[in-house]
């Protein structure tokens, strides 16, 4: 999967002129970079350079529809008929264990049950790629921990092109095969490579040799 | 309601009824203010006038196609300057002209285009029309855009995203600004009655009334008048707390349409 020419300009500021992006299959992309260094920016351009992937996406908050149960919120993100989009929210909301709730409204859940839907209705919609924006970030270490595991879970059963947004190192460890820094105005790539044991120490160095320059 | 505020209600309402009921054997003629005992047995002599069942009606229906025609035209007008900000900005204008003119001025000028019956239908919709428009502008506004965007990344189609997420987040901002104007509705209406004096209506009555100095008889059809204002809109309200079980800023609606 490839993105390319992707040029992004707020006001006079441009954030990416003519950034490209390559993607292996079913592999987990974690996009490192300092707060306000256009990581979000990249995921929003990603899914709108998408064309006719179908893309799911797990934002920083929950985003359900409060006045939608948890199984409605995520039928009514798939297609097809009716009973097989009930069955698959079905399935989806047991596996992220919440079997019960089907019917509750996002309003009786904790904070931390309501990203496990979000993370359900993403792995429900049948996509090829899935984006991320810190889908942990928000929550406290324990639910933090529990939602990693689960991800890691539901990631190893589907198939699923993923990139995810986030500026904790340790998160990236645990979760992707691939981590990628930003940096800059515009924004380029201080660092790609596999994740491996000794990433926290690559980023220190990029980072290091960054400001050197 | 807590039981120290029903209270509270409680005891205005004896005193309010006590201060009536004082002014009145003061005023020592039913001419000038009838005593409640007046007032009730008039009242009931309401309740089998057929004329006044006629009357009732007259207004009542009156107030219905208000109502409704204005509900359907703040609805249009509403959303459109909920989603467009420049239509918002050419209506507003045209809505500050109705919302600062006096009722009267309206109803005179209606008098002189219209028959006697239109002339109050005419008004209540002109009337209304800037709170239930202003509802129905704030209702759209006030969807949430990051569900919008989450619509969009899971390609929603129109009609879903409408259907549920759209009209239910302005529903309950719709319901208040309804309840709001069906109140208004009834005020509009029976004033428009008393001076473009239609064949029959609740205001034709107390107008009839007034001329042949039966002031019973005006205070009893006031307090018709009220009942079914007061009715009518408690209807609504618990309709729009229903609706807005699950919608939250609801509260918030209903302050900004009352206001």
């Amino acid at each position: 999967m490839k993105f390319t020419g992707i040029t992004r300009a707020y006001g006079e500021t441009v954030i990416y002129r003519d950034f490209s992006l390559e993607l292996a299959d079913n592999t987990v992309t974690a996009i490192l970079g300092p707060s306000g260094c256009g990581k979000t920016t990249l995921l929003n351009e990603i899914a709108s350079h998408s064309g006719d992937i179908a893309i799911s996406f797990v934002f920083q908050e929950p985003r359900l529809i409060p006045w939608r149960t948890l199984a409605q919120n995520i039928e009514l993100a798939l297609t097809g008929d009716s009973r097989s989009r009930r069955e698959s929210a079905r399935f989806y909301l047991e596996r992220v264990g919440l079997a019960g709730r089907v019917d509750d409204y996002p309003e009786s859940l904790s904070g931390g049950e309501r990203q496990r839907v979000s993370i359900a209705r993403a792995f429900a919609v049948p996509s090829t790629l899935l984006l991320m924006d810190e889908p942990f970030q928000s929550q406290d270490p324990a639910t933090k921990a529990q939602l990693i595991d689960l991800f890691s879970e539901l990631k190893r059963e589907a198939r699923r092109t993923i990139v995810t947004v986030t500026h904790d190192v340790r998160e990236a460890c645990a979760i992707a095969d691939r981590a990628i820094l930003l940096t800059g105005r515009p924004v380029s790539v201080a660092l790609d490579v596999p994740v491996s044991k000794n990433l926290e120490s690559q980023i220190a160095c990029a980072i290091g040799t960054d400001r050197a320059l | 309601m807590t039981k120290r505020n029903l209270l509270a209600v409680m005891v205005s309402t004896v005193i309010l009824c006590a201060l009536w009921e004082i002014l009145s054997l003061k005023a020592s003629s039913p001419l000038i203010l009838p005593s409640i005992p007046d007032v009730m047995r008039d009242l009931l002599k309401l309740g089998v006038d057929p004329h006044f069942l006629r009357d009732a009606l007259a207004t009542f229906t009156r107030g219905l196609i208000a109502f409704g025609v204005s509900f359907a035209l703040s609805l249009c007008l509403g959303a459109l300057s909920g989603v467009f900000p420049l239509f918002a900005s050419f209506l507003m204008p045209w809505m500050s002209v109705i919302k600062s003119t006096p009722v009267v001025a309206f109803i005179l000028i209606a008098i002189l285009w219209f028959g006697s019956g239109i002339v109050p239908v005419f008004v209540a919709v002109l009337m209304t029309l800037p709170v239930m428009a202003e509802a129905t502008a704030q209702g759209v506004r006030s969807v949430d855009k990051k569900l919008l965007e989450m619509a969009r990344v899971y390609r929603m189609s129109c009609p879903s995203i409408l259907m549920n997420i759209r009209i239910p987040s302005a529903m309950p901002f719709i319901l208040a600004g309804a309840a709001a104007s069906f109140g208004l509705t009834w005020k509009v209406v029976i004033a428009g009655e008393i001076l473009g004096f239609p064949e029959s209506g609740l205001g034709s009555a107390m107008q009839t009334a007034k001329v042949h100095l039966e002031t019973p008889r005006v205070f009893s059809l006031t307090i018709v008048a009220i009942l079914m204002s007061v009715l009518t809109e408690l209807m609504l309200r618990r309709l729009a707390r229903l609706a807005s079980r699950h919608g939250r800023k609801a509260t918030l609606a209903q302050e900004g349409a009352t206001a």
